[in-house]
């Protein structure tokens, strides 16, 4: 029998959102910063935890659904599904949750990512961990040997056939480092930052200096997914999602699709964007403010182009002039964001889209009626336009 | 060449055996499609092109030409250039560049030479065409 397309479109909205501390030794174990984030998402959003019946997890987390469901005292969670790809999965748990709502397969559900990244495992000394036996030992023993070095083979590329420039690498983390600097959460909040100072930084794997590389962080964050009608009777004005999409791109490896026609492109965003915009009903000039995932800050200029802020190559003028601060031509990763706030895998974004809704990020977009948050590039990933 | 430094080493599988093997005699050898007689790259069950199961490990002509690099300053002995090569057949390879930083350029013709990192296992890296 036909049945009519459906559409995810304002089925759902984020009604509480909750984080630790962020820092460089949280000091306590990721299970403890988990709860903590779930409890005060809860809190926010003004439900018991043990109304949650649905949690949706990372699968590199460490966490598992059934310990957290047991410290709460939960009597039964309906809905436990996991999205793995590292900081890929951050807007697919929100999805997975929108759509386990939508379709009545739980009421409340929490998404989120707890994780002590510097003072555990951290990702830039990946490394020495990874065994070489899956697709990285196809990269890795020739030297390029962490995520930063993976991406500045793209970054290369970009530049050589765009003329874009490590001053524009400069804006971008400038810009943040701006926002920072008035986010109290924020690590970098007392460090300001100038396009001196991240010219002359240590070189790391070029192009990238020290200022391109996102901060290791401990720290978790959360937030609650529920129906439209159930938001109606709780305590913050609901953030709808607008619309919600995964990808990944022709030739997905992690963080070395070098096989793609044009490794310059991160050709994932490029096929969640059309679904994105389509299920939206809106395009990049309605956006107000975008969290764009910065591991790095060429990902940033990449990311513009894909999701159509300005055609191929024109990323590098884009972030020109502060175009990326607020008050610029699209204030973005208005927390600071994984370069300047916290690299928590992205879900301090998600949680700073749903601020800038309700209208209370200490870095404020006036105005502001839709927010684009992206998921990890260079993996497969993920999206979500929030309102 | 032998290289001085130590380098983390692959574990070969049953996909990638054949692939690890001509390197240690010296020979680059990739898939080829028997159905298609496209190369691929890195070792696969199927072709992603055809969708075949059927391959042959196939010897490149081990030239190609720089398209992207970086030169990684740490921790590998400083400056350490690592390059995207695009061979003749049309894969790429990730590859140790045997040339100085300021040699490097995209769009320029490398060839393939060998380095033994263990008993165990030999790498291909890249030089300067001749």
């Amino acid at each position: 029998m036909a049945r009519k397309a459906e559409s995810l479109k304002d089925k759902a909205c984020i009604v509480g959102i909750g984080e630790t501390e962020y820092s460089k030794n949280s000091g306590r174990s990721e299970m403890r910063l988990a709860l903590e984030a779930i409890k005060a998402a809860c809190e926010d959003a003004g439900i018991s935890p043990k109304e949650i019946d649905g949690i949706v997890r990372f699968s590199v987390d460490s966490n598992q659904v059934d310990e957290i469901a047991r410290n709460f005292g939960i009597e039964n969670l309906r809905f436990f599904p996991e999205i793995y790809f590292g900081g890929g999965a951050g807007c697919a748990i929100v999805q997975m949750a929108a759509m386990a709502v939508a379709l009545g397969k739980a009421n409340y559900v929490a998404s989120f990512r707890a994780l002590n990244e510097r003072s555990g495992f951290r990702y830039g000394q990946m490394s020495a961990a990874m065994p070489m036996a899956g697709h990285f030992q196809y990269s890795i023993p020739f030297g390029l040997m962490a995520p930063g070095s993976m991406v500045a083979m793209m970054a290369i590329r970009h530049m050589y056939l765009y003329g874009t420039k490590t001053t524009d690498f400069g804006e971008v983390a400038v810009a943040f480092r701006k926002h920072a600097n008035r986010n109290p959460k924020a690590m970098m909040h007392a460090k300001t930052l100038t396009l001196e100072d991240h010219a002359n930084a240590r070189m790391i794997a070029y192009p990238l200096r020290l200022f391109d590389y996102c901060q290791e962080t401990d720290g978790a964050a959360a937030v609650i997914v529920t129906s439209p009608e159930r938001a109606k009777h709780l305590k913050q004005k609901p953030v709808y999602i607008m619309s919600a999409e995964q990808g990944t791109g022709s030739w997905m490896e992690m963080m070395t699709s070098y096989q793609r026609k044009n490794i310059e492109v991160l050709e994932e965003y490029t096929h969640i964007a059309s679904h994105l915009w389509k299920e939206a009903g809106i395009g990049p000039k309605d956006i107000d403010c975008a969290q764009f995932y910065d591991a790095f800050t060429p990902l940033v200029i990449m990311q513009l182009e894909s999701f159509g802020f300005c055609k191929l190559g024109e990323g590098g003028p884009f972030v020109r002039n502060g175009a990326l601060q607020i008050g610029g031509r699209l204030p973005t990763n208005t927390s600071g964001g994984g370069l300047s706030e916290a690299y928590v895998h992205g879900l301090n974004q998600i949680v700073e889209g749903v601020r800038q809704i309700r209208g209370t990020s200490p870095v404020q977009v006036p105005n502001c009626r839709h927010v684009l948050v992206t998921s990890s590039s260079c993996v497969p990933t993920g999206a979500l336009i929030l309102h | 060449m032998t290289t001085e430094v130590a380098r983390l080493e692959p574990v070969p599988g049953p996909v990638n055996q054949e692939y690890y093997d001509g390197l240690k005699r010296h020979e680059l050898l990739l898939q080829k499609c028997k159905k298609c007689s496209k190369f691929r790259f890195w070792p696969t069950e199927m072709c992603p092109f055809c969708n075949s199961f059927d391959h042959e490990w196939a010897r490149c002509s081990g030239r190609g030409t720089v398209h992207s690099y970086t030169i990684q300053h740490a921790p590998m002995p400083y400056p350490w250039p690592v390059l995207l090569v695009e061979l003749e057949e049309g894969p790429r390879l990730v590859s140790h560049g045997l040339m100085t930083p300021e040699e490097v350029q995209i769009g320029m013709p490398v060839e393939i030479d060998y380095e033994k990192i263990s008993d165990e296992i030999t790498l291909h890296a890249f030089k300067k065409a001749k």
